[in-house]
């Protein structure tokens, strides 16, 4: 390091020329992971949107149908229903889900024993395969079998048909999505609650501040950043959900068309009835519907998130 | 730099001493019953997976009294367990050296080039990248993959499932490279040694934290997921565990303790990665999380 101060003027013109060869390096590390991206992510994006102005059944070449495909969306029932289900999804999960991440979050910031216990089971269902955890929690809500019922029956109630009945099954999904959630959000808000200065909550408590008081004037505050990612993530990721539902229910089943969601509708759109401009235009009506609520999201930032720098 | 560390001396330092006031005891029963919430369908799976047909109906969920290992061995046999074992090693190990070695360098001329135009544009590329659902890239990818033959293939898979974690990889690298000083590089460059040596001889090796819980992060992700492989690999022996199991689940869910026994042994192999890992896993997501 010495050696770099006593002759930096002395080399700097060698460093040049030896820089633009060694700088040829850069395009080789970097050129792997820029194809991959354009490839694999940038290109099928442009296509979609190709897709979803063309009418492409099974292998035949697209044709192009103008705003077709869109003007039929507008009309598809089942396509509004789809969007019906996920905003009711999202309005169930993302308040319950989020203000339980963040009361488990601030319980875990307290200074008590086996703190690290409690985190670690805590983040347990995120890492557990979801295929795995979809389908114990179709057992716990077994009509004859599932551990619900049971324990209903031994207060001598006949159990429902949780899965099964039309008025049931968007909520009993909901469970399992808030608690598959609540592990990865209370971590994200633990790390945004442990960057909270000590002295903010000294100096509440020398102003008289209760615990409710100090969570309202203090704590939301101060971890709103976070606490506005974490909302974001999760509005995302409601609007998108899939493995829970296809797992958990058949197109078959009763209920079907009260949980279907539009990544759902989308699959079998695509997959199962090959009808892939269509199904290319849910996805980008999706997609657009979500970067909208994400924009008047970050639009919204300004009258709560308070951000220190 | 700071983070990954400080959250592990957080870590370190749980054992002060409980005020033990009644507030105290009352959170720490409410953290309990949720534990009972979070802990029981893993509890419900083991207990359903080591009993017999007839325990099951004679004790339903009391603790069993002895192990069926048949269940298992059943299991492993009827759902092909190391076929699906195989193909979920081979797709989670490739996909992760993948993204460490090409995240890493990409992420290390990023960080090094802040005044290059070029190189702040590709990286807006791969943040907006970070944004795109799923869904919107499915059908593209999956003609794209027939065209090319790698449908109901690992390398299909591979590509695929590292192509959606890219993105993110990168963005936390280039946060974690630009926190490492430069004059070491400088030294190393003065001395003679050229790019590829510096990187991977000495800004590599410091990279050591976020790269492991990054690491762990990564295969979980791999491991783990089951709509991506849904599409790609549709035929039977190219099925990832999560894959198998939901098919196989279809099959014999009549055969319920070795339907269980099965999705124990699937969550096996995750739940002790975490176990052994959390601290990494934890503190990896929480560095994330910060940078973010």
């Amino acid at each position: 390091m010495k050696k770099t101060r006593n002759t930096g003027v002395a080399v700097s013109k060698k460093i040049t020329k030896r820089q633009i060869k060694t700088w040829g390096y850069a395009y080789a590390f970097i050129a792997p992971t820029v194809l991959g991206i354009l490839i694999l992510n940038i290109w099928p994006i442009i296509q979609s949107f190709y897709y979803s102005f063309h009418e492409v059944k099974g292998f035949k070449t697209p044709e192009f149908v103008g705003l077709d495909n869109y003007v039929r969306i507008m009309q598809d029932s089942e396509f509004w229903l789809s969007i019906k289900n996920v905003f009711i999804y999202a309005v169930i999960t993302v308040p319950i889900g989020v203000l339980l991440s963040l009361l488990l979050a601030v319980l875990l910031n307290e200074h008590i024993r086996g703190k690290s216990l409690f985190r670690c089971i805590y983040f347990l269902p995120v890492v557990s395969t979801p295929a795995a955890v979809a389908l114990v929690w179709k057992w716990l809500y077994n009509k004859d079998f599932g551990l619900f019922n049971q324990i209903l029956a031994v207060l001598g109630i006949q159990g429902p048909d949780w899965l099964g009945n039309p008025a049931l099954a968007m909520t009993a999904v909901s469970v399992v999505g808030i608690w598959s959630m609540l592990g990865y959000n209370m971590i994200i808000l633990l790390a945004g609650l442990q960057d909270i200065p000590k002295e903010l909550y000294e100096a509440a408590e020398i102003d008289g501040a209760g615990w409710f008081a100090k969570f309202r004037k203090v704590t939301i505050p101060m971890v709103s950043p976070t606490l506005f990612f974490v909302l974001v993530t999760t509005i995302i990721s409601a609007l998108q959900v899939f493995d829970t539902i296809y797992m958990m229910f058949k197109p078959s089943a009763p209920s079907f068309k009260s949980v279907e969601s539009v990544v759902y509708l989308f699959y079998r759109y695509t997959f199962q009835n090959y009808n892939k401009g269509y199904g290319s235009t849910v996805a980008v009506v999706l997609f657009v519907i979500i970067m909208l609520i994400t924009l008047i999201q970050t639009k919204l930032q300004n009258k709560w998130v308070h951000y220190n720098d | 730099m700071g983070r990954a560390e400080q959250t592990g001396t957080l870590m370190g330092k749980q054992t002060k001493i409980p005020r033990k006031s009644v507030g105290n005891i009352l959170s720490f029963i409410l953290k309990l019953c949720i534990i009972l919430l979070f802990v029981s369908p893993f509890y419900i799976a083991i207990v359903y997976a080591v009993k017999s047909p007839e325990e099951t109906i004679a004790t339903g969920l009391a603790f069993p009294t002895s192990i069926h290992w048949e269940n298992f061995t059943e299991a492993i046999e009827v759902s092909n367990f190391w076929n699906a074992s195989k193909n979920s090693l081979i797709v989670t190990v490739a996909s992760v050296i993948l993204l460490t070695v090409l995240c890493t360098m990409a992420a290390y001329v990023i960080a090094r080039n802040p005044r290059s135009k070029f190189y702040q544009g590709l990286y807006y590329v791969f943040l907006a990248a970070i944004m795109l659902p799923f869904q919107v890239l499915m059908l593209p990818l999956y003609v794209q993959l027939k065209d090319f033959g790698l449908m109901n293939t690992r390398i299909g898979l591979i590509l695929i499932i590292s192509s959606f974690q890219l993105a993110y990889n990168i963005f936390v690298y280039v946060g974690f490279i630009k926190s490492i000083s430069l004059e070491i590089e400088e030294a190393a460059f003065i001395d003679g040694a050229g790019k590829f040596v510096t990187f991977w001889k000495i800004v590599f090796p410091l990279m050591k934290p976020i790269v492991s819980s990054n690491l762990v992060l990564n295969a979980l992700a791999v491991w783990n997921d089951f709509q991506i492989s849904l599409i790609i690999s549709q035929k039977p022996e190219v099925r990832t565990i999560p894959l198998t199991q939901y098919f196989f689940f279809g099959q014999y869910s009549v055969k319920l303790n070795m339907a269980f026994a099965a999705f124990v042994l699937a969550m096996l192999p995750i739940i002790v990665l975490y176990f052994l890992m959390q601290k990494y896993i934890i503190g990896g997501v929480m560095a994330g999380a910060v940078k973010g």
